[in-house]
């Protein structure tokens, strides 16, 4: 990918498009990079397609590992401190 | 209540972090009774070293850190299994990107609103392998940033890069996978609906 000129996102293909996808959903790349990538997507239906379904999957990652307490765990872990000198 | 202030801190920062912890050795171990084992002796050895934690600093990274030890440590045999020396973020790309095409074409853009996504999800990253599935864990699921993934980890934050693009890649492999395997998606040979292609 190559910088702008005149200010205006440089054109990319769809292959750096993909080599950039995670890049720019984790919002890591220079701005002119990202406005390159961007301009792509606003311009190339089959990878908006791809950036949205990745998006998702990202967004749907933490909610589908809820979080893990258990009060029986919480317990044996106490009891086990306690052996170390740990008082609640 | 506490009945020293070092309790109390470690009460506050340490056990409070208890649920990411579970959550990730589960990821780890994949079995809810070792991952119960695997948080316990974490917890035992974070206590025995409280005295070396430094007040500020991220409990959670440090449970995480030494969670994610005494599991290597524990299954040092099979530790070596997966070969990661072709960690390449361009590569892994552009493989992505034939693959990408064929895939938005046969539908996958509806698949998330058509399958029971939590399970699949959850089934899809238990497959992945461990050393990319602790990456997904640290940065999709806990929030952390690549440069905290990478202190965990012990690897360089190039490394935790292509180790995410290729977990993520695998994750939206499998639910493609699962999806074709469920009739809900057609593969890129299906034939179209009443003729050629």
């Amino acid at each position: 990918m190559t910088d702008s000129d005149a200010g205006q996102p440089a054109f990319i293909a769809c292959r750096s498009a993909a080599s950039a996808l995670y890049d720019f959903l984790d919002g890591r790349l220079p701005g002119a990079t990202a406005a390159s990538v961007q301009q792509h997507i606003d311009t190339c239906a089959e990878c908006a397609s791809h950036y949205a379904f990745a998006r998702q999957v990202l967004d749907l990652i933490p909610v589908s590992m809820p979080l893990e307490s258990s009060a029986a765990l919480r317990e044996r872990i106490v009891q086990s401190l306690q052996a170390e000198g740990y008082r609640e | 209540m506490p009945d020293s202030p070092r309790n109390a801190a470690f009460d506050a920062q340490v056990l409070a972090a208890l649920p990411h912890v579970v959550r990730f050795a589960r990821s780890l171990a994949h079995d809810d009774a070792l991952a119960d084992d695997l948080v316990q002796e974490t917890y035992l050895r974070a206590y025995r070293s409280w005295d070396t934690f430094k007040p500020g600093h991220d409990a959670r990274r440090w449970l995480f850190t030494i969670c994610r030890n005494v599991y290597l440590r524990q299954r040092e045999r099979d530790a070596r299994v997966v070969d990661t020396s072709g960690e390449d973020a361009e590569l892994e790309s552009l493989a992505a990107s034939v693959e990408h095409g064929a895939a938005t074409r046969s539908g996958l853009g509806e698949l998330l609103d058509r399958i029971d996504v939590a399970p699949a999800i959850r089934a899809a990253l238990a497959a992945v392998p461990e050393v990319y599935r602790t990456a997904v864990m640290l940065v999709d699921v806990e929030g952390e940033s690549y440069e905290t993934a990478a202190e965990v980890l012990g690897v360089p934050v190039g490394t935790v890069r292509s180790r995410l693009f290729r977990a993520r890649r695998l994750l939206q492999q499998s639910l493609y996978t699962h999806a074709v395997d469920a009739g809900i998606v057609r593969t890129p040979h299906s034939p179209e609906p009443g003729g050629a292609r």
